[in-house]
């Protein structure tokens, strides 16, 4: 079959007749087994080819859809092989995230007029959150996210609160850095992060397609990932400048 | 699947040979393939039994798809035995025939009315 990329624009649209629900679930589950976007998309088509054909609901004719989705996951040998958040997107974000708080800390103190000073709660601070963003690699954290929304709306307020504690009890300068060296290096930094990031998004098999369809290879969605930290970075200067403005 | 009539059990036993059989007669798709098994009366095949089964075919080398266009549909995902299938499809049929040749001498003698036994 020979699609256009008109025809399925939002993956739901590839299984009309199958309930939502049951749709929604089993692409999240063969996400989290990282099947590829295309194999997820094959089989969401031969569900609703399956469903149209028969009259019968999905969750009659297949089952739950999670485990289904495990199931045929196991059958076809797919899981793995999309590969979800490895380890070139955990780097590109992890460079965004130095880059942001190194360039944010420069421009910080240069508009105080001082060096920057480095705290040890800092410093614990930002290895805890590149810890945080390493968990990602690991599957069985996304499992906990998605299945525990309130979770994972409750952990980023406890993570705050804990940054909080750090930065307030372990206060004490360690040593300072020239705002201007420390400033260079937070862009290098973000742009090395925008770089991983936009050739780790290149080959992103994550695109949900039908049979017969081409990627479209989400340009507008790759950029905004790719810019996320920057634009993240411009944003937070933009604050920091304006709170210097307010109290100079 | 049929539950009433056959055990699921055995029912999982015999469905990759039959589906073989059904696809020795050349391509099909899902739903028709369930149909004909309903056909011939092994009873209602769950779409989540079989693609599991087909999957595993293909995966194994013995079954390759192809998605075709419908009229005015979604089109239909077509399994076609290979080369490898189409002898493997035999093999277990063969294969099957002997099984239950073995089977049926034992329990046929359970079909022996009770007063004609020792």
């Amino acid at each position: 079959m020979n699609r256009t990329r008109s025809a399925f624009g939002d993956p739901g649209r590839i299984a009309p007749s199958v309930e939502k629900e049951w749709r929604d679930d089993f692409i999240v589950e063969l996400r989290l087994l990282s099947a590829p976007g295309h194999q997820i998309g094959d089989e969401l088509m031969t569900v609703e080819t399956h469903v149209a054909e028969s009259g019968e609901p999905a969750a009659q004719a297949f089952g739950e859809a999670k485990p289904y989705a495990r199931e045929i996951a196991e059958a076809t040998g797919a899981t793995g092989r999309g590969g979800s958040i490895g380890p070139a997107t955990i780097a590109g974000n992890g460079l965004g995230l130095l880059g942001m708080f190194a360039t944010v800390h420069a421009v910080t103190h240069w508009l105080e007029g001082g060096p920057a000073g480095v705290t040890t709660g800092e410093l614990v601070g930002l290895g805890v959150i590149l810890l945080l963003v390493s968990t990602l690699l690991f599957t069985r954290t996304l499992r906990v996210i998605v299945e525990h929304p309130r979770l994972a709306l409750l952990l980023p307020a406890l993570f705050i609160g804990v940054f909080v504690g750090i930065f307030a009890l372990l206060s004490d300068p360690l040593f300072t850095v020239p705002t201007v060296p420390l400033g260079v290096a937070g862009a290098l930094l973000l742009l090395a992060g925008i770089a991983v990031n936009w050739l780790d998004l290149r080959v992103d098999a994550s695109e949900i397609i039908a049979p017969g369809e081409v990627p479209s290879g989400q340009r507008r969605g790759r950029l905004l990932a790719a810019l996320a930290m920057p634009l993240m970075t411009v944003l937070l200067l933009t604050q920091v400048w304006v709170m210097h403005a307010l109290t100079s | 699947m049929d539950e009433e009539r056959w055990p699921r059990e055995w029912l999982r036993g015999v469905l990759g040979v039959c589906v073989m059989r059904v696809l020795l007669d050349g391509p099909n798709y899902g739903y028709a393939i369930t149909q004909r098994l309903s056909g011939v009366g092994l009873g209602a095949v769950k779409g989540g039994t079989l693609y599991p089964l087909l999957g595993r075919l293909e995966e194994a080398g013995y079954v390759e798809v192809e998605w075709r266009p419908g009229e005015g549909g979604p089109g239909r995902k077509y399994f076609a035995l290979t080369a490898a299938g189409r002898e493997h499809a035999h093999d277990q049929a063969a294969r099957w025939a002997a099984f239950t040749t073995t089977t049926r001498e034992l329990t046929d003698g359970a079909l022996v009315p009770v007063a004609g036994r020792n």
